[in-house]
């Protein structure tokens, strides 16, 4: 699949062998990777139901990157301690339940799945030793691994994978819609675990390498809401101070641990940094030996540091320009597409990122084969707007607020450019800025708001893609975009396990997204950016492009 | 103005001596260099702010990638912001949205305030009571924390920040002139007016009332101050003032992420806030010296 991702843009990766030993590791720890369909960048829950979008924090913050410098071939060094920056402050701590992307960030390193995504985007049995599909695609059996321990002490077996899954099938957690095409559950003995679908559904394999279905012990997934993290993975989760720091240590009874692979580094210190020019002050004041979610507009400070590690994850994650298409003026294809006509999307992204992201228009990842290559963004062209505007009887123009939530300063910087673009047609957006958690419950959840700028996180599957948030019964559907052919296209699409034969519906998909100007009109790809201190080795990042995995990470001290 | 006919028309006073009051108050307006270095920075303020399109040189919506962050040349005497636009024309249309929300809302405030306070200070008792207990609540809240709350309710717009800070402020005007009331409560000529018969509101409003003025004029242009620095902090907070109008906080927000690499995005929106706050608060200073009757009977 997808082979760009993450990686390509970030550096070299020193060879076959590293490259190699890389992917190892990330299948152990990649479980924990996971997270990948959920999505919407992020965070917070605040509010509402699932929700989710990128993290509350101040700037967008970043996500991880990889590149592999050195070592993770030869081994690291053990011990030491990790003092990390961090942009959005850790959320809460149940994987089933919480959305935002802060939290994942340290619940990647301490929980992992049955399955784990790799940095190619395919997915490996990782808690499993081997798995199974039938021919028929509806029958999925894993080979759990022997000798897996939870960080109580206890031994992973069939029944408390069984018993994380049940929770979720019976319970109202984040993955729970994806078990209505699960006909049953099985845990034949200690090390088998099965899962019966109903019929073929490409997308719950995916689903299963996302911290929505981490592996918790039976005894915690009892529980409503799990508030100390037992998991199985390379750290342990030692204390946090909301909002201030979060410590977590080494497994030392580590199922996967080798001296190549790590875990190596004793402890991890996150501490809660959300101003993004305070972390960077304190990151170049040598403070931290690591910081993420470093703003575009700073890059070219971090690059000129001496003795900083600058890295950059591309893509993390998918900005868009949201339209709500139940109420005027954006209930008129016309007026979208007017909209569409007047924005100069190169000037946007370059405004906000730097040089840092890439246009789109599509939702899928860039470099995959769902990415329909036919399909560019529309040029900015003042006379087809007005013509659109005539076609929708509003040749004069039209005001529609612009709900733009305050925490992303890229999205504040793009929505002036956005609203100066418009104003020459005579449509008026009007900034509002408003709070994440207003942005959660007022925009999301509620639908009040004709046109904002949110993003999407994770987007490495493409049913995420193309399902979760333009479908209406995907869990993050808000902007009131409805169109039947579509949707046919993408419900196809999700039985379907033939590569070429299922980016041949996505690219369908996407010219109707172009051509029906959908309410999410998409801006730009951007990165995660990452600081290190040059003694900080190893790849940074995780395989989704959002989150980060420690586990082969060392410091050279 | 209202003072003088008043005066002439209700009470047997002779003009000329308001005249000479208002000589005095001219002559030691002049005197006082607070006083007059603060009026003509209001003054001043005011002339950019009516003249603003003009002394503009650069449209201040116009982005222009090419030219972001640049620093201050000729060109651009205050340099350009991250979407380079031209911050001296910022700045200067800037003007416009603080003495627009300073003025308006202190006005409010005024009009409000001056009302419950006079009324409040003249009738005394149970009315008192009630109306300055209301205040006093209003009081006990940190005013732009009070803004802040009244501003997530009312929704982020400018207007709305103008209400919120009229309310805000409306308690401090109220005290100050329900001690102004108060003391003239108990002058002889309003003793006379009852005699004469005067209903209570007529008293008031065409007694008391103007003779209240000094100190609410000194209380609302130092409070004008206090209202320019609120808008700029509600703006801060992303609460006043929206992208991508001109206000002076918002500026400053947004130049706070580019301290190190542009820092005269934040220096010339933070200088435009200190010289009004400071020529507001000079002005105000200077026009409790002159109109304190103490400083008067010492002279």
């Amino acid at each position: 699949m997808q082979e760009n991702g993450k990686g390509s843009d970030s550096s070299d990766s020193t060879g076959d062998g590293t490259r190699r030993s890389r992917f190892d590791r990330r299948t152990f720890l990649g479980a924990a990777a996971t997270t990948g369909a959920v999505a919407l960048a992020g965070c917070t829950g605040g509010g509402s139901d699932d929700s989710t979008t990128e993290d509350s924090g101040s700037t967008d913050e970043g996500g991880d990157t990889e590149s592999t410098d050195t070592t993770a071939a030869s081994g690291g060094k053990q011990g030491g301690t990790l003092q990390w920056g961090g942009a959005v402050p850790v959320q809460g701590l149940d994987p089933h339940i919480d959305t935002s992307a802060a939290s994942k960030r340290v619940l990647e390193n301490i929980y992992e799945e049955v399955v784990a995504l790799q940095d190619d985007y395919s997915i490996q049995p990782h808690l499993a030793e081997s798995m199974e599909q039938s021919d028929d695609n509806t029958l999925l059996t894993f080979n759990l691994r022997q000798g897996v321990t939870f960080h109580n002490g206890k031994e992973m077996t069939s029944e408390d994978v069984l018993a994380s899954y049940e929770r979720v099938q019976n319970g109202d957690y984040l993955a729970t819609g994806f078990f209505d095409y699960v006909e049953e559950l099985r845990a034949p003995d200690d090390y088998t675990f099965e899962v019966q679908l109903t019929e073929p559904f490409a997308p719950f394999l995916a689903k299963m390498a996302t911290a929505e279905l981490s592996v918790m012990p039976a005894e915690n997934a009892e529980k409503d809401m799990v508030e100390e993290p037992i998991g199985t993975g390379p750290y342990v989760f030692e204390s946090r101070e909301i909002e201030t720091s979060f410590t977590m240590s080494r497994n030392e009874d580590y199922w996967g641990a080798s001296d190549e692979d790590g875990p190596f580094i004793d402890t991890i210190v996150k501490s809660e940094v959300p101003d993004p020019s305070v972390r960077l002050q304190s990151f170049l004041a040598g403070e931290y030996d690591f910081i993420n979610g470093i703003a575009p507009k700073d890059v070219s400070r971090v690059e000129q540091a001496p003795d900083v590690r600058f890295e950059k994850q591309f893509p993390k994650s998918l900005v868009y320009l949201g339209l709500n298409c139940d109420v005027a003026p954006f209930d008129n294809k016309d007026a979208r597409l007017a909209l569409d006509y007047t924005i100069d999307k190169e000037k946007v992204a370059e405004a906000a990122l730097y040089g840092t992201g890439q246009t789109t228009a599509s939702p899928a990842t860039p470099g995959s084969p769902w990415v329909n290559p036919d399909i560019e963004p529309r040029p900015r062209d003042l006379d087809k707007a007005q013509e659109h505007l005539d076609a929708a009887g509003m040749s004069d123009g039209f005001t529609a607020t612009f709900k733009i939530p305050q925490s992303y300063p890229t999205q504040v910087q793009a929505a002036e450019v956005i609203a100066a673009d418009a104003a020459e047609v005579g449509i008026n957006l009007e900034i509002q800025q408003i709070t994440w958690s207003t942005w959660l419950s007022d925009v999301y959840s509620n639908r009040d708001f004709q046109a904002t700028t949110s993003s999407y996180l994770a987007l490495w599957y493409p049913d995420v893609s193309f399902y979760k948030f333009l479908h209406p019964n995907g869990a993050f559907f808000f902007t009131n975009w409805v169109n039947e052919d579509y949707n046919a296209l993408v419900e196809e699409a999700r039985t379907i396990y033939d590569e070429q034969e299922r980016a041949d519906l996505y690219h369908q998909a996407t010219e109707i997204l172009h051509e029906e100007r959908a309410g999410h009109l998409f801006l730009w790809w951007q990165p995660s950016l990452y600081g290190a201190a040059s003694q900080y080795k190893g790849d940074i990042g995780a395989p989704d492009g959002s989150t980060l995995q420690f586990g082969d990470n060392w410091l050279d001290r | 103005m209202a003072t003088e006919q008043e005066t002439e028309r209700g009470r047997f006073t002779i003009t000329q001596s308001q005249r000479d009051r208002i000589a005095r108050f001219v002559r030691k307006f002049r005197s006082n260099t607070k006083a007059m270095l603060g009026f003509s920075i209001v003054v001043m303020l005011v002339l950019v702010a009516i003249f603003a399109p003009i002394i503009a040189p650069y449209p201040i919506d116009a982005t222009n990638i090419e030219d972001r962050s640049q620093a201050p040349s000729v060109e651009h005497p205050f340099g350009t912001d991250d979407l380079g636009r031209d911050i001296f024309s910022r700045v200067v249309m800037g003007s416009r949205i603080s003495l627009y929300v300073g003025f308006g809302a202190i006005s409010g405030a005024l009009a409000v305030g001056a009302v419950v306070g006079v009324v409040a200070g003249y009738a005394g008792g149970l009315t008192d009571e009630i109306l300055m207990r209301v205040m006093d609540a209003a009081m006990a809240f940190p005013p732009v924390l009070l803004a802040l709350t009244l501003l997530v309710v009312l929704g982020p717009d400018l207007s709305n920040v103008i209400i919120a800070l009229a309310f805000v402020y409306t308690p401090y005007i109220a005290r100050v002139s329900r001690s102004a009331a108060l003391a003239e409560r108990n002058e002889a000529y309003v003793e006379a007016a009852i005699a004469r018969g005067e209903s209570d509101s007529r008293i008031v409003f065409s007694e008391v009332f103007p003779n209240c003025m000094a100190p609410m004029l000194v209380q609302g242009s130092l409070n004008v101050s206090f209202a320019i620095l609120a808008e700029a902090s509600l703006s801060f907070l992303g609460l006043g003032a929206q992208p991508p109008r001109p206000s002076w906080g918002l500026m400053i927000n947004t130049g706070r992420g580019f301290m190190e690499t542009a820092p005269w995005m934040l220096l010339f929106p933070a200088l435009a806030i200190g010289i009004a706050v400071v020529g507001f608060n000079m002005l105000g200073d200077g026009l409790r010296d002159v109109l304190d009757p103490k400083v008067e009977a010492i002279e």
